[in-house]
């Protein structure tokens, strides 16, 4: 409309002074409109950013009203209801108050919502949740679906691949038989939309797949046999050897969740991971090395697993590990600090691992061939938990009956 | 639409109702939130053209009353009785005509002459002039007296606009600058806790993998242990066996050494081991011996009875013999 004043901004609603901006807003979103409805909802979210604003809302029971937007028919409209509750999340108070009510089943009807954008944003309203341990518990009787979805995208992925392969195949011949270049090119360039187009989607499903396997390893830290008794061993497999480094980071992370509790330790030994899981030891992320190196560690605790680690000649892999390390030093900078801290876990996680294997006779004779480098990184060390780390294994190699 | 009493900004007029434009409703359809139409006042119908002091006006909002219904038919219907009463009075009319009648005007003059009276007018007018609008009042202005002073502000008197903007900015980029390192010093914090989470998650994991190792350890070695202990007690068990067999096996292999001597002895003097020919004279010869020894002294005894017998008989009959006579001599 053309009159409108030069201030008013068509994508947001204007909002009231003072106490009355969030209830005219929530006035606003009855309106049967969708573009008035995303217009009040995109105020909401700039107003909600301010703590001072968030807490009346948060008190006054406003939340409850949102849940019929959760359920309206515009897709646009849910996905943006989800940032505004995961501004929610962001706050103590709210991630209480969105526990408590009604609004925590809407949003796990939508996690099968046909729009993409709606998923992932309840998605990371989810794995707002999870910042508190309270959250992370009632989501536990999410994992089970979650795994389920996982594996419906497997299938699917599967399914693709194939059909992917036998185009590749069709094109192949079709190139044979065509010899203009002209032709050719413009082929190509279709291809190469085709693929974009194919890569786009592709890194949708892979950002949504990432935030769902985030999820789980999230809630199976908490407690991970919702998620044993799902299947999640068999379903993370196929995850570990992906292309996508953030995925094989929170497959790991996942599975190092999931092997804390025995019977995950047995079902790993059952599903023969550890073959895979000694090929990601070499990977190239320092992230993805440490949760395949806390897998292991949390897996050699059994015997089975401690034999067949052995028999997959683990031990040298782990020492080549601990050898590339530098020794610690104290940083200042917090970015170093992180990084020092990526790699001193790296060396724990081995060196914790290097003594359960120790108890097993096998492991001990061999580490009792190393065990010179051991007493020397004990003593190069000047990070006091890496010291008692290697006095530890030292203590189970030397051990005699 | 104040309908109570206001008074106008100025202070001058106070309405009951604030004057407004009249919407023209009648045409156009009502709810139309648009532009309100205003119509035009000269072309309107509900406004009284003329003037208004020889008007009958009905009151638009009271119900005719009936009773004022009455009274004003019966006023009308007086009123042209009246009229009709007067006209018959004065001008003597003809008769009604005879039934199958009618009148008609004839001249009955020699002349012709146009039964018409017309009187000559002319009409003559008279307007006033219209109203011509007041022409303004021209402006007013007061005799000079006093002297003329003028006055002119020159760049850089007021103020000073370089020094003047310096506190303004002052505080604007000192405000900036707090607000953008409190954001910042937020985020390391939050970064900070973040990196502080992660370290301790690292920690916790490897404590729980050693608690984890250690508790399998001591639960391999409890069973070891149990297992050894076990096998212990199967031993010691499978001693005390053996010794009490041992002892068992002496004890009776001490019983059993007299055994064999006196069970034979014993079978030899129930006769177990007999001697055939002394077995077969007993068992056919001796039998047979004594056959013959009853037999012969089956005879004896027939014989000795048989003779018993007869010296029974014999001394009984004897006896009889001597009784008799002693009955007899009695």
């Amino acid at each position: 409309m053309a009159g409108r004043p030069m201030w008013e901004n068509p994508l947001r609603a204007p909002v009231a002074y003072g106490r009355l901006a969030v209830p005219q807003l929530f006035a606003e979103l009855q309106s049967p409109e969708p573009e008035k409805k995303l217009r009040a909802l995109a105020s909401l979210q700039d107003l909600l950013h301010d703590p001072e604003r968030l807490y009346p809302t948060v008190t006054k029971g406003y939340v409850e009203k949102m849940k019929l937007l959760l359920e309206d028919e515009d897709p646009s409209v849910r996905s943006k209801t989800c940032e505004v509750l995961g501004l929610l999340c962001t706050h103590s108070l709210g991630r209480q108050v969105l526990l408590s009510s009604p609004l925590l089943s809407s949003l796990f009807w939508l996690l099968d919502d046909p729009s993409s954008p709606c998923r992932k944003n309840v998605l990371r309203v989810l794995k707002l949740l999870t910042l508190h341990p309270s959250g992370a518990d009632a989501l536990l009787t999410l994992v089970p679906k979650l795994l389920l979805k996982l594996q419906q995208q497997q299938q699917q992925e599967e399914g693709e691949q194939i059909s992917v392969e036998e185009e590749k195949k069709v094109e192949v011949n079709e190139e044979e038989k065509v010899d203009e270049e002209n032709q050719q090119e413009q082929r190509e360039g279709l291809k190469m939309e085709q693929t974009e187009e194919v890569k786009d989607v592709k890194e949708e499903e892979e950002e949504e797949e990432l935030l769902v396997l985030s999820l789980i390893s999230c809630c199976s830290r908490r407690d991970a046999l919702p998620a044993l008794s799902s299947d999640a061993v068999s379903v993370l497999k196929p995850r570990l050897t992906h292309p996508c480094t953030h995925i094989r980071r929170e497959a790991t992370a996942a599975m190092m969740a999931l092997s804390v509790p025995m019977a995950g330790k047995h079902r790993l030994c059952e599903e023969a991971m550890l073959p895979l899981l000694v090929g990601l030891l070499r990977d190239e992320d320092v992230h993805v090395r440490t949760n395949t190196v806390g897998v292991i560690m949390y897996t050699v605790i059994t015997t089975a697993g401690k034999l067949q680690c052995l028999k997959l000649n683990v031990v040298s892999a782990l020492l080549d590990l601990l050898t590339e390390a530098p020794p610690f030093k104290k940083a200042p900078r917090l970015m170093e600090e992180k990084e020092r801290w990526t790699r001193k876990a790296l060396v724990l996680y081995s060196l914790r691992a290097l003594t359960s294997l120790a108890e097993a006779p096998e492991g001990r004779r061999l580490l009792m061939e190393q065990l010179p480098l051991l007493r020397r990184s004990c003593e190069e060390e000047e990070d006091a938990e890496v010291i008692r780390a290697a006095h530890a294994a030292i203590e189970v190699v030397t051990w005699t009956p | 639409m104040a309908s109570y009493s206001h008074r106008d900004r100025s202070g001058i007029y106070s309405f009951s109702s604030r004057p407004r434009a009249v919407e023209d409703r009648s045409r156009t359809l009502p709810p139309e939130k648009s532009r309100p139409m205003y119509g035009n006042i000269m072309f309107d119908r509900r406004v009284v053209r003329g003037n208004t002091y020889s008007q009958h006006f009905r009151p638009s909002t009271a119900q005719p009353d009936p009773a004022e219904i009455r009274r004003e038919q019966v006023s009308k219907q007086r009123t042209s009785a009246r009229r009709r009463a007067r006209e018959q009075l004065l001008q003597p009319t003809t008769p009604e005509p005879v039934q199958g009648r009618k009148h008609m005007d004839v001249q009955t003059e020699l002349y012709l002459e146009e039964l018409s009276h017309v009187v000559v007018t002319a009409d003559m007018e008279c307007q006033s002039d219209a109203f011509l609008d007041r022409p303004p009042t021209p402006l007013f202005i007061p005799a000079k007296s006093g002297k003329d002073v003028e006055t002119q502000i020159e760049e850089g008197e007021l103020f000073d606009f370089d020094v003047e903007v310096q506190p303004l900015l002052e505080v604007l980029v000192g405000k900036t600058m707090e607000q953008s390192m409190l954001e910042v010093m937020e985020e390391e914090e939050l970064a900070s806790l973040r990196a502080q989470q992660k370290a301790f998650k690292v920690l916790r994991n490897m404590e729980q993998a050693e608690v984890q190792r250690l508790q399998e350890q001591e639960r391999r070695r409890r069973e070891e242990r149990e297992r050894r202990i076990m096998q212990q007690r199967e031993a010691l068990r499978k001693e005390k066996e053996t010794v009490e067999k041992i002892a068992a096996r002496a004890y009776t292999q001490q019983s059993l050494v007299d055994l064999l001597p006196t069970v034979f002895n014993s079978l030899r003097t129930h006769g177990y081991f007999y001697d055939p020919v002394e077995r077969d004279i007993e068992t056919n010869f001796i039998p047979w011996l004594m056959e013959e020894v009853h037999k012969n002294l089956e005879k004896r005894e027939t014989a000795r009875k048989l003779l018993d017998a007869i010296i029974h008989d014999v001394a009984q009959k004897r006896l009889e013999a001597f009784k008799e006579p002693e009955k007899n001599s009695h």
